[in-house]
């Protein structure tokens, strides 16, 4: 999961850079009106430039935003998750607890917390 | 459970994509349409910087040198109409917009740069005036550009040749059975009329000559003969005798409303409203106009390429159309797909966008800065 986190990241900020730079060229260059112009007669490199340019600028806009979407709502679960391990641990262990001590006292064992989650009562 | 909060993130990563991108490219539309300063002035400041430079044929590649003069010249005109609009817009540095739109004029009046109309003609366009030959493609455009100058400085030192091509033009459309003048010969094309008209409308607003009635008579034409039935979109070209050659078409329409509002705001705000109603698409909040109502027709030199029947060049012009129209809604889903497609950027000397070359950056500054109906004062 970490290292898949830090190739998305890596990915991310990659086409950024990528995306920045060539935009950075694209405004200090004299392009050609390669989107207003008819296909046919434009240069073959300057189509193909463009072409990659809008398809890289398409993922960072559509595709990115996404997969953030995607990564921190796997994050959020994933800590959340892990939140409700914890407690469930800490429950656990104090349950075992009140149990030994109860039965060194010979009383009832306290009732499991009510705000526990998943559980019955 | 895993599997649950699998579609939970594929939903939320879903919605992201959906929604973001639209917020992203058009942070800046409502600014452009409320004509803050500094977008505009950035925007203009990238389009000074590139016509105070040459404007080269070599820096369009249409395939046809006709078309990549007459480019030259749309870059120049364009520009001019740009700054001059931005010169009533932000009086503070009206004279540097005047400046820069003076030199576009001059420009416009080379040799260099009216050969394309020359050429096709075989006669110069300035040069036959009292000639019925209709150089619509020249003298149209140009004068829109001449009566702009001379509506912010009635003193205009081109005021002779304003009055003389608009008296040129007056004459050839009373003694024109069709009401259209041709572009070239045997070329007629309503959109071109509706700038050489939309410059009678200026010429005589900026002179306060009273020609209301033949205007209306024009406009009147232009409404009964060259607006498609079902859809009210403007035809695209029409024959010697004004009957269609073409069909209604987004990029003419869109276009066709800008220069139209110079005479009549209401056929404009007509144009726009057929063009939104009858080709506008917004897939995920991005504004894209087709070109042809219900068939795909190849893209040309007007549409610009056309992918799934959406054109380039309509969808850019109706930036101009929403703003004469007063449609903010549709202004700004158009500009997302401006910003998307057209990747505005700063080189230090202004904003301009980098896939527009010369011309598709002079129709943007005169496209995003057309006047408005009115001027409702929103916070930004």
């Amino acid at each position: 999961m970490k290292r898949r986190s830090s190739v998305l990241v890596g990915a991310l900020f990659g086409c950024l850079a990528l995306h920045e730079a060539a935009l950075w060229a694209l405004g200090h260059s004299d392009v050609p009106s390669v989107l207003f112009a008819p296909g046919s007669h434009t240069p073959f490199a300057y189509l193909v430039l463009s072409l990659c340019f809008v398809v890289l600028r398409l993922c960072l806009y559509f595709v990115a935003p996404g997969l953030v979407g995607v990564w921190t709502a796997l994050r959020i679960q994933a800590a959340l998750s892990a939140a409700a391990d914890r407690r469930a641990s800490a429950d656990a262990s104090s349950t075992r607890a009140s149990q030994q001590r109860s039965f060194a006292r010979g009383c009832p064992p306290d009732p499991p917390r009510a705000s526990h989650p998943g559980s019955s009562t | 459970m895993r599997t649950r909060s699998m579609m939970l993130a594929a939903l939320i990563g879903a919605a992201c994509s959906w929604g973001v991108p639209a917020q992203v490219a058009g942070r800046h539309a409502r600014p452009y349409y409320y004509d803050a300063a500094e977008p505009q002035q950035a925007l203009a400041r990238g389009v000074s910087a590139q016509v105070e430079r040459e404007v080269a044929e070599e820096a369009f590649h249409t395939g046809a040198a006709l078309f990549d003069q007459e480019w030259v010249f749309g870059t120049y005109m364009m520009a001019a109409m740009g700054l001059g609009q931005m010169a009533q817009l932000h009086p503070e540095s009206r004279e540097e917009y005047l400046r820069v739109m003076e030199h576009c004029i001059d420009e416009l009046l080379t040799d260099s740069v009216r050969r394309f109309d020359t050429h096709a003609w075989g006669t110069d366009a300035l040069e036959s005036l009292a000639t019925p030959q209709g150089h619509v493609a020249y003298l149209g455009y140009m004068n829109l550009a001449l009566g702009l100058h001379r509506q912010l400085e009635p003193e205009s030192r081109y005021r002779e040749l304003n009055d003389a091509i608009s008296a040129a033009l007056w004459r050839r459309y009373r003694t024109s059975q069709s009401k259209m003048l041709a572009t070239y010969p045997n070329e007629h094309y309503p959109v071109d009329n509706l700038a050489a008209i939309g410059a009678l409308g200026l010429h005589a607003r900026a002179t306060g000559a009273d020609r209301q009635a033949e205007l209306g008579g024009l406009l009147d034409t232009v409404r009964k003969r060259y607006l498609d039935r079902t859809t009210g979109l403007l035809i695209q070209r029409v024959d010697a005798h004004g009957t269609p050659a073409d069909a209604g078409r987004g990029s003419g329409s869109a276009l066709g409303a800008y220069f139209a509002s110079w005479a009549s705001p209401e056929l404009a705000a007509s144009l726009h409203d057929a063009v939104k109603r009858h080709l506008t698409r917004t897939p995920l909040g991005f504004g894209m106009v087709r070109e042809y109502v219900d068939a795909d027709g190849p893209g040309d030199i007007d549409s610009g390429p056309l992918l799934w029947g959406l054109s380039i060049s309509a969808t850019g012009f109706s930036l101009g159309s929403a703003r004469v129209a007063g449609d903010v809604e549709h202004f700004e889903t158009v500009y997302r797909t401006a910003h998307l497609f057209g990747a505005p950027t700063s080189n230090g000397q202004g904003v301009r966008f980098a896939s527009g070359g010369p011309l598709g950056n002079a129709l943007m500054l005169a496209l995003m800065t057309a006047p408005r109906p009115h001027v409702d004062e929103v916070a930004l």
